[in-house]
């Protein structure tokens, strides 16, 4: 419920506010969002099945995206496309988290 | 308390997450906005727009002379019969140089570039000059009257040719990878007849393009809107 109040706050804010941030910067927010996105469904998957932890979710929410950045950074200095491996290893670990999800709710749905 | 915390640092996230993914979304479109005019810096940005509008200062300036035009002419040709007839011979020059609106019955082309899947190629030249030469000319040949590209009046000294990541007409740019619709004035049916001819339309443009035709009754095709200028080319007379 919260999360939801949250995300909608979040996305209002997003259009309605005109915050300058330099289009070079765009990448990094890219890689950033997919890392968040990332923790999130980590923590959907900690809290349907349980052992959902707030430091943790926090932790990793900015840690995931921090480091993804700074990847992003790394390899545009270094020229290679390190981002890549970013968007891969997280859009893989999304899919993970919400294969679990999906096995604990099926199993839940079941079980009833 | 501690359920209170995590409930409160859950929702700070989500609200750092929803803003940057709409912040984030508001930049793309923004950014995609940026590169149809094929402009990336705001300096080129804004010198576009300021002359867009001096353009369309103009545009209104021009069409305020041709109506004053349009008014001494009418004076000019209730005079005597000489001068209907000469307003006549000058209408039918007008519609042959492209200096006047014309409307009439021909066909509407559409050439629609196929979209990848995968989407990576948005700015991939899908439509090539040589292609719109090829499609003109298949339409003069058959007897079309008039000629319009993207709305750009085609003339007897019009050149269709890319120039860096577009394809100059006239002056005018229009991109080569969105949708350009040529029309054409004169019997319909024959025009028809002549772009569906195998052949007719080249065979990479078939590929990369999804072409589409429609007849009309009523087509309208915008004037030329720049003045001839001869300074070479003078008339010369017989003896």
């Amino acid at each position: 419920m919260v999360a939801f109040v949250g995300l909608l706050i979040g996305v209002i804010l997003g259009i309605v506010w005109n915050v300058d941030i330099p289009i070079k910067f765009s990448p990094y927010i890219s890689v950033a969002i997919f890392a968040c996105l990332d923790s999130v469904f980590g923590a959907l998957r900690g809290s349907v099945s349980h052992n959902f932890r707030a430091d943790i979710f926090v932790s990793g929410f900015f840690g995931n995206s921090a480091l993804a950045v700074a990847m992003v950074y790394l390899g545009d200095k270094l020229g290679i496309p390190i981002y890549l491996a970013a968007v891969i290893v997280f859009g893989g670990r999304i899919f993970d988290n919400f294969a679990i999800i999906r096995r604990l709710l099926i199993d839940k749905a079941k079980s009833h | 308390m501690k359920k209170f915390k995590s409930q409160m640092s859950i929702g700070i996230i989500c609200v750092l997450l929803g803003f940057m993914i709409s912040y984030q979304f508001k930049m793309i479109s923004k950014q995609n906005l940026a590169t149809d005019t094929n402009t990336n810096t705001p300096e080129i940005l804004t010198e576009n727009e300021e002359l867009k509008k001096s353009k369309v200062e103009l545009q209104k300036k021009i069409d305020e002379l041709d109506a004053k035009t349009v008014v001494y002419e009418n004076d000019a040709k209730g005079r005597d019969e000489k001068s209907g007839v000469l307003y006549k011979e000058l209408e039918e020059t007008r519609i042959l140089t492209g200096g006047t609106e014309v409307g009439g019955e021909g066909i509407t082309v559409y050439i629609t570039p196929k979209n990848d899947i995968f989407g990576s190629s948005a700015e991939e030249q899908r439509i090539y000059d040589s292609d719109l030469v090829h499609i003109v000319n298949e339409l003069n040949a058959a007897d079309a009257e008039a000629i319009s590209i993207n709305d750009i009046r085609l003339t007897s000294r019009s050149g269709i040719r890319n120039a860096g990541n577009a394809i100059i007409i006239n002056d005018e740019k229009i991109s080569y990878s969105k949708r350009v619709t040529i029309k054409a004035i004169g019997k319909k049916d024959l025009l028809v007849s002549a772009i569906s001819f195998p052949g007719a339309i080249p065979q990479t443009l078939n590929d990369s393009c999804t072409i589409t035709m429609e007849k009309s009754d009523e087509i309208i095709i915008p004037k030329y809107n720049k003045a001839y200028k001869f300074e070479f080319a003078k008339p010369i007379e017989k003896k």
